[in-house]
């Protein structure tokens, strides 16, 4: 998938699980049964605090600013998580621009056409092929479910040197990476053929 | 092509002069349709399956869907339609041509199987071995934003509601302040809490930093193609070692485990020799493995036990009663001396 892409998901998802980690395992070591065993520089809270003041709420809520910042800063949260959702979601184009927007390829035209040329390959039972159309770059997910008896290695290079060369030759100047991934059918499946 | 008579005015014009010509967008567009269809591509042609042409005065925009034949470079052999469809359009019809696009809607693949070029020496990698793909781990981090989102916008709903609707603040959110308010550290319940939002954390966090794609092992990229990646179903590599493995005679019931460094056999052998065979499938396997192209190498570990109707080599046929220990005859033949029992101990090879 998309290198950045990839970094950003992990980032987020470090960072809230280090967040949740840190908040709750303070929370879970503060329970009486472990209050002796802690060390004694834990930042241990004083007995008969509670989580929420309400005094200090009360306080704030007095100042001038505080609705419009609390407005303000749930509204930008909300803005950035909806358009990150959305940017996943976008996924690729359904057309390729060749040349300009005068010459456009219907990318699932160009999907099935390699699938097809794939299944023609020896050793190659099914084949599916999906392309999604990057204004930069397009990343090609192959799946190949390969015939009994064949073996993976020579197979690879059969699809590699025909239809993937085929493919990227056909796309010339645009760049085209792709994702292979081989299996076989289950023995269940292959038995009762 | 219509004609309209001649507007009579002072300098009488020439008659091949007068008149107007109007030309139909029903005429240019059969023009852009043929005009397409005729383009040569290296003794192939493009299909039109539609299209459409619009004129504003003498000025025409046309647009063709097209199907192209498929092993070719599209972006030439499309802006040959492309350039095609204007000049004949603009020859044809004595407009000009404003906008002529191509959309490429499907393309027709040859039914041959793909040729293989000779394999000639590509430039070689440089022995890099390729890298674990890693998981985009898109629905981990898709659910954590679709619930800051929820939250974010339950927040902000019930803000906006309670300053500018004078409404009531909703009852969630003055029952969490009061629990809040009044529960601290050291409450089972927060602590309970506590422990929960630290696991799921925990778990969140390992999420980040495995690789993940745990199924799938990546198979030795293809010399000169940098931006191709190829890994192989676990599964996959497990079910060709065992079809290798049942190939070998005597052997049943064989169960493969493969792993990220050892595939694990596990097999009976009903007749024959028990070191031959077990070294025969230790071949097998090894061979296979070989075979899958894998990027690291794994290596065989191989159990064999024998059924409970296993004979070694040698020793007489049983006629279908239980074996009777005889004794031994003045030859000292030493056959006889091994009636084994049943259950072989189970032999761990640690094959190295």
């Amino acid at each position: 998938m998309n290198p950045l892409r990839n970094a950003v998901n992990r980032t987020v998802l470090a960072l809230t699980g280090a967040a949740l980690l840190a908040g709750g395992g303070w929370l879970a070591l503060t329970s009486d049964a472990l209050a002796g065993r802690l060390p004694g520089w834990w930042p241990a809270p004083d007995a008969g605090t509670v989580l929420l003041d309400r005094g200090s709420l009360a306080d704030l809520r007095t100042h001038g600013w505080w609705t419009p910042v609390v407005v303000a800063g749930t509204a930008c949260a909300l803005l950035l998580c909806l358009a990150w959702l959305l940017a996943r979601f976008r996924g690729g184009g359904r057309r390729l621009p060749l040349a300009g927007p005068s010459l456009t390829l219907r990318s699932g035209a160009l999907a099935d056409a390699v699938a097809r040329r794939a299944e023609a390959t020896e050793g190659v039972d099914r084949a599916q092929v999906h392309l999604p159309a990057g204004k930069r770059r397009s990343r090609a997910r192959v799946r190949v479910l390969l015939e009994p008896g064949a073996a993976p290695g020579p197979v690879l290079e059969r699809l590699t040197r025909g239809p993937l060369d085929e493919a990227r030759a056909s796309l010339a100047p645009h760049p085209l990476s792709t994702r292979v991934r081989m299996g076989v059918r289950s023995t269940r499946e292959r038995r009762a053929r | 092509m219509t004609g309209t008579p001649a507007v009579g005015g002072p300098a009488r014009t020439a008659p091949a002069e007068r008149g107007r010509t109007v030309v139909a967008e029903r005429a240019v567009r059969r023009i852009a349709e043929r005009a397409a269809a005729e383009t040569d591509l290296a003794g192939r042609r493009a299909r039109v399956t539609h299209g459409t042409a619009t004129v504003h005065g003498r000025r025409t925009d046309v647009s063709v869907d097209v199907r192209l034949p498929y092993p070719a470079v599209l972006t030439e052999a499309g802006q040959r339609v492309r350039s095609r469809l204007s000049d004949r359009v603009a020859e044809l019809s004595g407009l000009t041509v404003r906008a002529a696009t191509v959309r490429v809607q499907s393309l027709s693949p040859d039914r041959a199987a793909p040729q293989q070029p000779p394999a000639h020496e590509d430039t070689p990698s440089g022995g890099r071995a390729a890298r674990r793909p890693w998981s985009p781990r898109r629905i981990p981090a898709a659910l954590v934003a679709l619930v800051a989102v929820a939250a974010c916008a339950a927040l902000l709903y019930d803000v906006l509601s309670v300053h500018l609707a004078d409404r009531r603040p909703a009852g969630a959110r003055t029952g969490a302040v009061d629990w809040l308010a009044t529960h601290g550290p050291g409450d089972p319940a927060v602590v309970a809490g506590g422990a929960v939002a630290a696991a799921l954390g925990a778990w969140l966090l390992c999420l980040a930093l495995t690789p993940g794609l745990r199924g799938v092992l990546p198979l030795s990229p293809v010399p000169g193609r940098p931006d191709q990646r190829a890994v192989l179903d676990r599964a996959a590599a497990a079910e060709l070692v065992r079809d290798a493995a049942s190939a070998v005679p005597g052997v049943t019931h064989v169960r493969v485990r493969c792993g990220r460094r050892r595939v694990r056999l596990r097999a009976r052998l009903s007749f024959g020799d028990r070191p031959a065979t077990r070294v025969a499938l230790r071949t097998t396997a090894g061979a296979t493995l070989t075979t899958l192209g894998l990027a690291r190498h794994l290596k065989p570990r191989v159990t064999l036990r024998p059924t409970p109707h296993w004979r070694p080599p040698g020793t007489a046929p049983t006629t279908g009663r239980p074996p009777v220990p005889t004794p031994p005859p003045s030859g000292a033949d030493g056959q006889d001396a091994g009636v084994r029992p049943a259950e072989g101990p189970v032999a761990e090879e640690s094959d190295s």
